[in-house]
């Protein structure tokens, strides 16, 4: 399974994103090119011309959208963000920590994890993106955890984040549990 | 082009700019001008009036009522002169005109539902870059043209802040940061200050750099923090309402997420070891990197009524020269 990349361009008078009434407005277009997408898609929302994004902005833009993924509205649909400075970088971090959230961003073929999350999920995040794919039994092996209920907890967190994708893996284990392979937002990126 | 320019010079032997001032010094100012005008006569619109208060240290309603009457006629002598106030050292025109003298000039523009009566004001001494805006709808927010301004590196020198940017390069962008956060500050006139006498609501944003610091203020004339948080929140007291209001998810709008702003604000201003001093009601309340307002350190001043809402960010100079980036960690994939 192959994840589809569709691409957000933020439009910013001026290149100022301020105001929450222009966070609003940008947020329910992300939410209407969600609603719309295939699943498997992964909306890349882009900070190309934007100069100034202020906390307000940054909780509509980047914490509602997370939260209405984290709430399970937009099944196997994702965001993450492409472009972001250092300018946008303070004001969007803050927005996500008082939030308790986080978001995937990259640049150039290097990503980072921008606002707050336990250091145990952000390493787990981190061996997602370095191994492309992973199930939870390779990640117990990478990861050194005690037993695989670690790493599929784990998982299974990041995924209802929205941080990561998963397809089904195998067929269902006894008991009628479901296996999955996990997959990185990153993986099939071509810029 | 200006060909004429005409100095109004409002300072007095005891400092001050009252009633007395300008019954007897100021109000007679304008008699030769017209004595002038009648007997040379010169073209309306390429005169210039720049009325000096640098001079003055203390300056009452009356003071300031002065001053807006003063420019009326002006106005109607001179239909279109070029005004400009030239303010004293180091004054802030809206957090702290004089003492509090402001208010009356601010409150004698809202009842006659006039903008600022000066074309320019123009700092003294140590002001080395001021500017003062409406803030009266989101466009004046949005459009706030000295933050696009900054970036290009254009049209920057009426707020005289391109010669320090050329300097310090490095610390451009966090001067930028620091001005943006005025950006929160003026949302907040129209969201929650209702000061308008219908829905709209309306303020000032100010900005004024010197050697020493650089400063933000925004005030309007609204129902003030406490009023505002009555309904929501019911705080004990103007100081304790404006505790609370700089609290995170604490807002008069009850909606998750919101109160952020000033929250954020606070942190960002003290984590660059800057002031925020927040005045409305009957207190003033500063936060800065030593005192927070939790604990016994309670930093806030008892001051006369002020129904509206003023907030000041005061940033040093030299914390922008010592404070380091903390980048994002980038990692490849």
């Amino acid at each position: 399974m192959e994840l589809n990349y569709t691409t957000f361009n933020l439009k910013a008078k001026d290149g100022l994103l301020v105001t929450r009434s222009t966070g609003r407005k940008i947020k329910n277009e992300i939410c209407n090119v969600l609603d719309w997408e295939f699943e498997y898609t992964v909306v890349v929302v882009d900070f190309q011309g934007v100069k100034f994004i202020d906390a307000s902005c940054a909780d509509e833009i980047v914490v509602r959208v997370m939260a209405r993924i984290e709430a399970g509205e937009f099944p196997d649909r994702f965001v993450i963000f492409k472009n972001i400075a250092e300018q946008h970088n303070e004001n969007i971090s803050m927005a996500l920590a008082v939030a308790e959230k986080m978001v995937i961003s990259y640049h150039d073929r290097k990503w980072a994890m921008l606002g707050s999350m336990n250091e145990g999920y952000r390493s787990a995040l981190l061996k997602v993106v370095q191994k492309k794919e992973i199930t939870a039994r390779e990640l117990q092996i990478e990861m050194d955890y005690k037993a695989v209920n670690e790493a599929s907890t784990k998982l299974s967190k990041l995924y209802d984040k929205g941080l990561i994708a998963r397809e089904p893996f195998r067929e269902a284990v006894r008991g009628g549990g479901r296996q999955f392979r996990y997959i990185s937002l990153l993986r099939d990126i071509k810029d | 082009m200006i060909d004429r320019e005409f100095i109004i010079d409002c300072a007095t032997a005891d400092y001050r700019l009252d009633r007395h001032t300008f019954d007897s010094h100021i109000a007679g100012a304008l008699d030769p001008l017209r004595e002038e005008y009648n007997e040379y006569g010169f073209t309306p619109g390429i005169a210039r009036f720049i009325i000096d208060t640098s001079k003055v240290r203390e300056c009452d309603n009356y003071g300031c009522l002065a001053l807006v009457l003063l420019c009326e006629q002006l106005y109607r002598a001179f239909p279109l002169s070029n005004i400009i106030l030239k303010l004293p050292r180091d004054c802030n025109f809206i957090y702290d005109f004089i003492g509090g003298g402001f208010y009356g000039l601010i409150e004698n523009l809202v009842k006659t539902d006039r903008d600022l009566p000066f074309q320019q004001i123009i700092p003294t001494v140590n002001n080395k870059g001021f500017l003062v805006t409406k803030i009266a709808c989101q466009d004046d927010i949005a459009s706030l043209n000295m933050l696009s301004d900054l970036v290009l590196d254009k049209s920057v020198e009426f707020i005289g802040i391109k010669d320090v940017a050329r300097q310090w390069r490095l610390i451009f962008d966090k001067i930028f940061t620091f001005i943006t956060i005025g950006v929160e500050l003026a949302q907040n006139i129209l969201e929650h200050s209702q000061s308008g006498k219908t829905s709209k609501s309306y303020g000032f944003l100010s900005f004024m750099y010197s050697l020493d610091f650089i400063e933000i203020a925004v005030m309007d004339l609204g129902i003030g923090i406490p009023s505002s948080l009555k309904r929501s929140n019911s705080p004990e007291g103007s100081a304790e309402a404006i505790k609370l209001a700089c609290q995170q998810n604490v807002s008069a709008i009850n909606e998750q997420g919101r109160g952020l702003g000033l929250y954020l604000t606070k942190e960002k201003v003290t984590k660059m070891k800057g002031e925020m001093r927040i005045r409305s009601g009957k207190a003033t309340v500063t936060f800065n990197q030593f005192n927070d307002y939790y604990g016994e350190r309670d930093h806030s001043i008892k001051t006369h009524f002020f129904k509206g809402t003023q907030i000041q960010l005061r940033l040093p100079v030299y914390t922008l020269m010592e404070d380091k980036d903390h980048g994002i960690e980038l990692y490849d994939f």
